[in-house]
């Protein structure tokens, strides 16, 4: 009985797989060779940063028209201004939510590409640097001489608060909606800014994927990564159930909630650890499916969390989302551990963040 | 929706993965995960108020269904024990559905394990693999050595029983921390206003049966058993949860709780109760400060440093919870005394943490409960002692750290470096830094930078590590840690040097013999000849009866100082106290020749009696009075001497002096029984004396410096001023300004105390002449006569 469950989910599998669209198909591959996967990723992000260049571009010709004014280019010109400003905003998400955070488990975890997330998407300014957190070595010079001298890393710290208005140092407060008041993150980015940034991400990208076209991956790199990453997990299930009680407002993480963030360090683990999977089976086959299913598990929880509130019909009750994110917490403490093991029977260093 | 194709492509493989497993390892995994997620959504359902009957149902037949494919006779059991009650439960009472969900959850996991044990007993590993894997783990379980030790097994049935007593005290670890864990969940979630009465059934029907560890596995790891111990009774709470009653619930719970933990197997050995007591201090000690780098003005300007103060304060309780059954009976009066005092400032800290409040409440707050930890607690960051092999023990450690860093950041993974570089660090500044600031508080700064941001041209290794930079600039700076690390161990490893040992022991043997000498010869030089050979006899025997007693003093106050060894630094403060004193008796008695003088009429009138030889019992037992007396004086001062040099240098430099000291005293007596040569014993006592005084100094200077390490006193480093090592070495001198001046103010009391007496005595010869003057025979006595003609 049991095997013709299997078997049935099998096929079941293999069925949505062929039907579902090519690019799924290019993924199934990417998670079967890391490096594919890697690039595959790197090569949309460098295309969309090739864009987020032109846009910005685009977006200074119209500022320098308009004798450098932010302002006077929305007066003069406010479709094509919002325009260039909603496009930039595609960019970033090409770039950032749904590129570089797909992959940021590797990037982060493989020692030969750590540097990049520090400069990309994790590294602080230097004025909050502390133990643990490292301060992103970006200095970028602007067309006036004056520098911006590592104030953060390019996506958290500059471009998402520039495009999104939560840094003042980053834009030009304007009345985009003509109410005769100006909001607290109502504002258009700053064209000199903009440019510096948009032409050293483009650099920064295309560097990460020379880099990553060299490296040549090894199970160790793949289980650094693994072992890095996925304690960080517990934290970001606590951070999502405070956050159902009081949004944090920082706006640091306003494109997208923290939980796609984990979602996608998570995909970008799930996919370094298939590539182990093998290895790790032959040792102890057990454990190695119940890695996987962790795997799966934590990837599932924001549908399970859409399912529930369609179930629920409104916002669930807040003993359901404490208990919600108690089992995935639970879910997520057991994989660190049990990553571990699999890297003992390895005989790999064990070390983990 | 591309990651929706992710997440089916990831399940897609995962399926794959399963569908090719044999058999028993499929049925296990899906069995178990069908059961286990199904009572997550009954028990989510639950909680929202909107179970149907549809759920509840296909719960029941995943129970039925799971139930039916147990194997092992123990676990077959427990499960049928457990679910008969509940099973019948209908989907309209919630509590109850809520309580068989918590019950599901908990018994599960003994289940696994029953059976992952039947299975090892079997023969049957792969078996034990699968179920093990299925097994909930807390976040920082060890669970590697099962794995090895289950990996290596084979068919190896010698081995069988070791693996499953491993296997099983590991299993009973992870669940007594889940236990703890899921503790803290529910009282976080009660007291932020987030409970309802179906969470705490369900939550306390988890960890009640959690906590109850089947007796089987309490025999396998040879803890006694919990089944049948009666946990506390926790019908009380589920009233008050049903009345929302969340205030009294809380401190009901608090105290249901502790009467829990209490009950939960202890598996720590005594070396890992002393390093979760010091990890317990460390992390308390550093939410302050990962705190003040996070949180400014209420904003989170640090996500990550914020969030370590919030893990640290959230591990320290949890550590706290592990500590408690070891505290329960090893610090039994403290523990009922303070425990709850210390869990109440935790949990207000954590709340403040949580409200992004001021970092100087956070500051203070940390601050309360470390007093508590180190004070009431007896918990020190230190390791107990203070001798080499501790010294060395955290050096050691110290090292391995730093090369693990260095290593870790050179292969790019920079988080894990860093977490690396503040263990070491914070093992320095705790254990090592301390211990050196009073003694070169200028090496301390100087090896505590280079952790940091180093020194200018040379920059520390946290400066490289915010620049991301490796290869031979990152070894330059380890290396310079390094070797400021070797440094502050070199000066450590020999708090005196040995040749100061030995002058301090010396001196103070020999002064304090010889003076027994002298007045034993004092006192027998009248008393020659055959009539007084039974007074010499028993005079002697009193004095070889005290250097036995000095033996036995010597032994009795090293046992109790060692049984007080756990005090370290602290014990040696207060002998080296005690150490001071006698010397400045010793130094007192130097210029009082009254001391000596009075001491040597009173051994005379006791000695009488025998030279009459109308002794009575009583007084033939004053003659031996007198001679042990006149030794064990000597020698009950200088063994309470002793013991701080022995505290603070060890054994073999002292017994060194104590062997030269005895060969001087030895000589002397020779010349002075045997061969009968008259000294100059005043010169004598006073060179030893002048020698005391050096001593003195030397040991203030080393006193100052223990009372600074253990914090009794401040250090306040003179800026400029640069002492050789040798200066602390040899005189006790160490470039803060309290261990120049105290060591100086020793010296210039013991001057002034000099002069006073001298003083006095002039004064008082004076006066005697004045009063001389006035008697008629003044002028006819000759030699007075001249002494008035002087001017």
């Amino acid at each position: 009985m049991a095997f013709l469950v299997r078997t049935a989910a099998f096929l079941a599998a293999v069925f949505a797989v062929i039907h579902a669209p090519a690019e799924s198909a290019g993924l199934l591959a990417g998670s079967r060779d890391v490096k594919g996967y890697l690039l595959g990723t790197l090569t949309k992000m460098e295309q969309a940063s090739n864009e987020f260049l032109a846009n910005a571009i685009a977006y200074q010709k119209l500022v320098d028209a308009n004798g450098g004014d932010s302002t006077k280019a929305f007066a003069q010109s406010p479709d094509e201004v919002m325009r260039l400003v909603a496009a930039l905003r595609e960019n970033y998400k090409a770039m950032d939510s749904f590129g570089y955070e797909t992959i940021e488990g590797i990037v982060a975890g493989v020692p030969k590409l750590s540097d990049f997330d520090v400069y990309l998407d994790a590294g602080v300014p230097k004025d909050q640097a502390g133990s643990g957190t490292p301060v992103a070595p970006v200095v970028l010079s602007l067309s006036d001489g004056s520098k911006i001298d590592r104030e953060g890393c390019l996506f958290t710290y500059l471009i998402e608060p520039m495009l999104w208005g939560s840094n003042k140092k980053l834009v030009v407060p304007v009345d985009l909606d003509h109410d005769g008041k100006i909001a607290p993150r109502e504002s258009l980015p700053r064209a000199d800014v903009l440019s510096a940034v948009a032409k050293d991400v483009r650099a920064k990208i295309h560097e990460l994927n020379e880099t990553a076209i060299a490296w040549q991956p090894s199970t160790s790199d793949y289980f650094s990564a693994i072992i890095t990453m996925t304690p960080t997990l517990s934290g970001y299930f606590d951070d999502w159930k405070e956050s159902r009680y009081a949004p944090e407002t920082s706006g640091k993480f306003s494109a997208i909630s923290r939980v796609s963030d984990m979602r996608g360090i998570m995909f970008s683990v799930a996919v370094l650890y298939s590539a182990v999977y093998t290895q790790v089976a032959a040792k102890d086959l057990a454990l190695a499916n119940s890695i996987q299913r962790g795997f799966d598990g934590i990837l599932a929880f924001i549908d399970r969390v859409d399912q529930r509130e369609k179930k629920a019909g409104a916002a669930m009750t807040p003993p359901e989302v404490d208990e919600l994110g108690e089992q995935a917490k639970q879910k997520a403490d057991k994989l660190a551990p049990q990553v571990e093991q699999a890297a003992a029977l390895l005989d790999l260093t064990t070390t983990g963040a | 929706m591309r990651h929706r194709r992710g997440v089916i492509l990831v399940a897609a493989i995962a399926t794959t993965f399963c569908a090719v497993t044999p058999t028993v390892r499929a049925d296990v995994s899906t069995d178990f995960e069908a059961i286990q997620s199904q009572v997550e959504e009954v028990l989510l359902d639950s909680l929202g108020n909107r179970l149907d009957s549809q759920d509840w149902a296909a719960l029941q037949q995943r129970e039925r269904t799971f139930a039916g494919g147990l194997q092992a006779a123990a676990a077959k059991a427990l499960w049928a024990n457990a679910t008969a009650a509940m099973r019948d439960a209908e989907p309209n009472e919630a509590i109850r559905v809520a309580e068989f969900c918590g019950t599901l959850d908990a018994i599960l996991e003994h289940t696994a394990a029953l059976e992952m044990l039947d299975h090892l007993r079997r023969g049957d590993t792969v078996g034990a693999q699968a179920w093990r894997a299925v097994i909930a783990l807390p976040k920082h379980a060890n669970a590697v050595e099962g794995a090895l030790a289950l990996q290596r097994l084979g068919n190896n049935k010698l081995q069988q029983d070791a693996v499953s007593a491993l296997l099983t005290r590991e299993y009973i670890a992870w669940q007594a921390t889940r236990v703890r864990e899921r503790l803290d969940g529910l009282k976080r979630a009660a007291s932020a206003d987030r409970a309802n009465e179906e969470l705490v059934a369900a939550r306390i029907a988890e960890i009640s049966t959690l906590a109850n560890f089947p007796a089987e596995l309490c025999a396998l790891a040879h803890v006694p058993p919990t089944a049948g111990k009666g946990l506390p009774d926790s019908r009380g709470l589920l009233t008050l949860a049903a009345g929302s009653d969340w205030p009294a619930f809380l401190e009901n719970f608090v105290e249901w709780q502790t009467r829990l933990e209490s009950e939960l197997p202890n598996l720590l050995t005594p070396e890992e109760i002393e390093r979760h007591g010091r990890l317990l201090v460390k992390l308390v000690r550093l939410v302050p400060k990962e705190y003040h780098n996070g949180v400014r003005g209420g904003q989170i300007v640090v996500p990550l440093e914020y969030r370590e103060a919030k893990d640290f304060i959230v591990q320290a309780q949890q550590l706290v919870s592990e500590l408690s059954g070891a505290w329960r009976q090893s610090k039994a009066k403290a523990f009922e005394k303070y425990s709850t005092a210390l869990i109440g400032k935790m949990e207000a800290t954590e709340r403040l943490i949580i409200a992004k409040g001021d970092p100087s409440e956070v500051e203070s707050a940390a601050k309360e409960i470390e007093n508590i930890l180190v004070s009431r607690f007896g918990l020190s960051v230190q390791r107990t002692g203070s001798g080499k092999g501790v010294v060395e023990e955290i050096a050691l450690e110290v090292r391995t750290g730093l090369k693990s860093s260095l290593a870790t950041a050179q292969a790019g993974r920079w988080s894990e470096a860093e977490t690396l570089r503040v263990d070491a660090y914070t093992t320095f500044d705790t254990e090592l830094e301390k211990r050196v600031l009073p003694r070169d508080p200028e090496l301390g700064l100087r090896a505590e930078r280079s952790f940091l941001d180093g020194e200018e041209n040379q920059p520390g290794i946290k400066a490289l590590f915010d620049q991301r930079i490796k290869g031979p600039a990152l070894e330059a700076a380890f290396a310079r840690t390094l070797a400021a690390v070797d440094q502050c161990t070199a000066l450590l490893r020999v708090n005196l040097s040995p040749a100061t040992v030995i002058y301090t022991v010396l001196a103070i043997s020999a002064r304090e013999g010889l003076e027994a000498v002298v007045v034993l010869a004092a006192l027998l030089a009248g008393m020659r000849g055959l009539e007084h050979r039974y007074t010499r006899r028993r005079i002697a025997t009193g004095a070889w009866l005290a250097l036995a007693a000095t033996a036995l003093t010597f032994w009795i106050s090293r046992t109790v100082i060692q049984s007080l060894s756990r005090y370290g630094e602290k014990l040696e403060s207060v002998i080296s106290v005690l150490a001071v004193l006698v010397l400045l008796m010793v130094t007192n008695w130097v210029f009082h020749k009254v001391y000596w003088v009075g001491w040597n009429a009173k051994l005379r009138k006791l000695s009488k009696p025998g030279e009459a030889g109308t002794e009575s019992r009583l007084e033939w037992l004053s003659l031996v009075m007198v001679g042990f007396l006149t030794i064990y004086r000597e020698g009950f001062e200088t063994t309470l001497f002793l013991q701080s040099l022995i505290l603070e240098s060890g054994m073999k430099w002292v017994l060194v002096g104590v062997a030269c000291g005895a060969v001087m005293v030895a000589a002397a007596g020779v010349l002075i029984f045997v061969i009968g040569a008259r000294l100059p014993y005043r010169k004598l006592l006073v060179f030893t004396g002048l020698l005391v005084v050096t001593i003195l100094v030397t040991f203030l200077g080393s006193t100052v410096r223990l009372f600074q390490t253990v914090g009794w006193l401040p250090i306040h480093p003179i800026p400029g001023l640069h002492l050789p090592s040798w200066a602390g070495f040899w005189l006790g001198f160490y470039p803060s300004v309290e261990g120049i001046a105290i060591p100086l103010l020793g010296f210039a009391y013991v001057i002034a105390a000099w002069l006073f007496v001298k003083i006095q005595a002039a004064r008082r010869g004076a006066r005697a002449m004045a009063e001389a003057h006035q008697t008629e025979s003044f002028g006819a006595h000759p030699a007075l006569a001249k002494r008035q003609a002087t001017p």
